[in-house]
């Protein structure tokens, strides 16, 4: 798996953009990224999944921890482009309840106060 | 007869890497479509996951036996653990609205969802698994 961490927005928004397979052997990392994210915004956390190829049901477990962390911070918390396979595992663990889910970074941004 | 073939891995997540990467290849070889590749990908992973977390407790000292036999139309997993078993059937549903916003109690789900057969051991500490190639 690899990372990448930035914000957006002058720091509302923090951007975590994963890649590549996220198992069990990279959730510590992958905690650490989102925690990251979360503490250098102040108004809303993205979750870039276009370039993940495989996420587990720990990996989805991490996000759904993260969104707690961020609600709890009053940060929104999205996700932008799944791949259709993983768009999919959303949909069977009917995640997309839980999950607000943008096609481009832009139509998130475009839905900020 | 087919041949099954049996990789026994220590309960770590280094050692599911090197059986996860041999399964993908022979699904792989024997033309599996991709969407029958990512299933057995994702229900190895939580099966194994399963056995060394809730089976093995991380215990380095207990191993877990992987099983796989397969022709170009089905592919058929086993994994088992040293633990004391489970009942699957207690398996909150994780769906549920009052699971919903939990983040763990997934991986038997997603192992229902996504392979086309799949049955645990009376004792519950071995599940088997069959993805068809269509």
């Amino acid at each position: 798996m690899e990372v990448e961490v930035k914000t957006l927005a002058e720091g509302k928004v923090g951007l975590v953009a994963f890649a590549g397979e996220i198992d069990f052997s990279v959730l510590g990392d992958m905690r650490t990224a989102l925690d990251q994210a979360l503490a250098e915004s102040s108004s809303s956390l993205l979750v870039d999944l276009s370039s993940v190829t495989f996420i587990a049901s720990d990996g989805l477990g991490v996000l759904i921890d993260s969104q707690r962390k961020a609600e709890e911070n009053a940060r929104t918390f999205d996700l932008i482009h799944p791949q259709p396979h993983i768009l999919g595992m959303l949909r069977k663990t009917q995640l997309t309840r839980l999950f607000k889910i943008f096609e481009t970074v832009d139509d998130a941004l475009a839905t900020l106060p | 007869m087919q041949e099954w073939h049996e990789i026994i891995i220590p309960s770590t997540p280094q050692g599911r890497r090197q059986a996860e990467a041999e399964i993908m290849t022979r699904a792989q070889e024997l033309g599996f479509s991709q969407e029958a590749t990512f299933s057995i990908k994702l229900a190895l992973e939580e099966a194994v996951t399963n056995a060394i977390k809730h089976g093995n407790h991380f215990d380095k000292t207990k191993k877990v036996l992987i099983l796989y036999c397969c022709n170009h139309k089905n592919f058929t997993l086993t994994v088992r653990d040293e633990g004391e078993g489970f009942d699957p059937e207690k398996v909150p549903d994780p769906t549920a609205p009052e699971n919903i916003r939990l983040p763990y109690g997934r991986g038997i789900m997603l192992m229902n969802a996504y392979m086309d057969r799949i049955e645990f051991s009376p004792k519950g500490n071995e599940v088997t698994m069959v993805k068809e190639n269509r």
